[in-house]
């Protein structure tokens, strides 16, 4: 068994300090620019999504979570698998308040079922999806459209640091942070401030590394890709 | 050498106008303290990572207590008694670690009273981190973040103190710096010692006075 893949961001920072003989003096400093450094990772980079059941009111609308920083995409489960919405940026936002009740009214179009010409489904051309959503930012709410009084799946990005709890990192990250470290670091250390260019350089090096991993695709992907495309025949 | 090595050394190492006692062993050992601070100094200038060398340690038998202040909310723990520090540039300043009383990971990492300020006035560190910062003040060192069982348990503390507060018996660890003239410890103390004049004395041993 090798070493856990997770670790904790503060075990990053104090590994940090260890590698580069430096004092203890500005850990405090060099985690909140580690946090920063994984914040941005998970929203420039990484695959990682937070997935949460969350309820459609029956007004049609979701109240987007507190770490909500991006939205990513909204479920619901068909046939084992997830069956996604699409956006629909002109689905009615407003909503009618009947004393301290909030609610849709149907005369202003508030909550109305879209209507649309369509086919059978995505199968056929021409075909639309019958769950639709429209993202309000300002009020942070989702409408939606196809459902409602129910619950649907949302997949969104967080900052990745946890306020209760641990924040952990995967550990193929470290090299990338330290290098992001060492750049931050130039802005207040003046032995380092000739070298920032090329301590930018570094991490971004390091993050191009991380990408490249990420994204890139293993031979039975490949292999997949091909062969779903192609007529399979025997070998003559 | 122990502390009361030190002194003696050094009063046998003065010139003796007379036979008798030029110098009060206080006056001996404050220019030994001042001697010691700016070597401390140098090895800091050097190197802060070095000075964990010359510290005393504290509650490693019995853990230092860490205490509230009612008014204010601040948990800190107290110099021990008659036991003050020397200031360095850092935030570390004369503490210069702290540890719970199981050793295990770091948790004490140095912090300034901005800092500290900083710190509870909404960052990550305050979210993501069970670590404890601490600040060496004057009559005290002051925590960021105390856990329930460092409250409960008590500190260590490796202190760099002024030589006056060791005790006769503490072995003092003197850096062995040596000047681009080959001068030393020692020649820095012999020279505090020697802006004292020697007191003219008559042939029968009286001090002169003025008329």
């Amino acid at each position: 068994m090798a070493t856990v893949a997770l670790v904790d961001i503060e075990q990053v920072v104090s590994r940090y300090l260890l590698k580069y003989k430096l004092s203890t003096d500005d850990y405090f400093i060099y985690l909140e620019h580690a946090c920063d450094c994984f914040k941005h990772f998970r929203l420039y980079d990484s695959d990682q999504v937070e997935t949460l059941k969350i309820a459609v009111s029956v007004n049609k609308i979701i109240e987007m979570p507190t770490d909500m920083q991006t939205f990513v995409d909204l479920y619901i489960p068909l046939n084992g698998q997830w069956w996604s919405f699409s956006e629909r940026k002109y689905i009615v936002n407003t909503t009618t308040f009947t004393g301290l009740v909030e609610g849709r009214d149907a005369d202003a179009g508030e909550g109305v079922d879209l209507t649309d010409p369509r086919t059978t489904g995505y199968g056929a051309s021409g075909g639309v999806n019958d769950y639709n959503y429209m993202l309000d930012w300002e009020a942070r709410r989702i409408f939606v459209d196809g459902i409602s009084d129910d619950t649907v799946v949302l997949a969104y990005t967080s900052s990745g640091i946890e306020v209760s709890g641990t924040t952990q990192i995967p550990d193929m990250l470290i090299p990338m942070i330290d290098a992001y470290l060492r750049w931050k670091s130039s802005y207040w250390l003046p032995e380092l401030a000739r070298e920032r260019q090329l301590l930018e350089k570094d991490y971004n090096n390091e993050r191009l590394s991380i990408r490249n991993l990420i994204n890139s695709m293993s031979y039975s992907q490949w292999r997949d890709v091909i062969l779903s495309g192609v007529r399979q025949s025997p070998k003559r | 050498m122990i502390k009361e090595e030190i002194r003696s050394y050094f009063i046998n190492l003065l010139p003796k106008y007379e036979s008798i006692e030029r110098f009060h062993p206080q006056v001996v050992d404050r220019a030994i303290e001042r001697a010691l601070a700016e070597f401390y100094n140098l090895v800091f200038l050097r190197s802060p990572l070095e000075l964990q060398r010359y510290s005393k340690e504290f509650g490693y038998t019995t853990a230092l207590t860490v205490s509230i202040e009612a008014g204010t909310g601040i948990y800190y723990t107290n110099y021990p008694t008659g036991v003050s520090i020397i200031p360095f540039p850092d935030k570390a300043s004369g503490v210069r670690r702290i540890s719970t009383i199981a050793q295990g990971g770091i948790t004490f990492y140095p912090v300034d009273p901005r800092e500290m300020d900083l710190l509870a006035g909404g960052s990550y560190a305050d979210t993501v981190t069970s670590k404890i910062g601490y600040c060496a003040r004057r009559t005290r060192i002051e925590y960021y973040n105390p856990s329930a069982v460092v409250i409960a348990t008590g500190v260590r503390a490796d202190l760099i103190i002024p030589f006056s507060d060791y005790l006769d018996t503490d072995d003092v660890m003197i850096p062995d710096l040596t000047g681009n003239e080959g001068s030393g410890f020692t020649d820095r103390v012999l020279q505090i010692l020697s802006a004292v004049r020697p007191v003219e004395l008559f042939e029968n041993k009286t001090i002169e006075t003025k008329e």
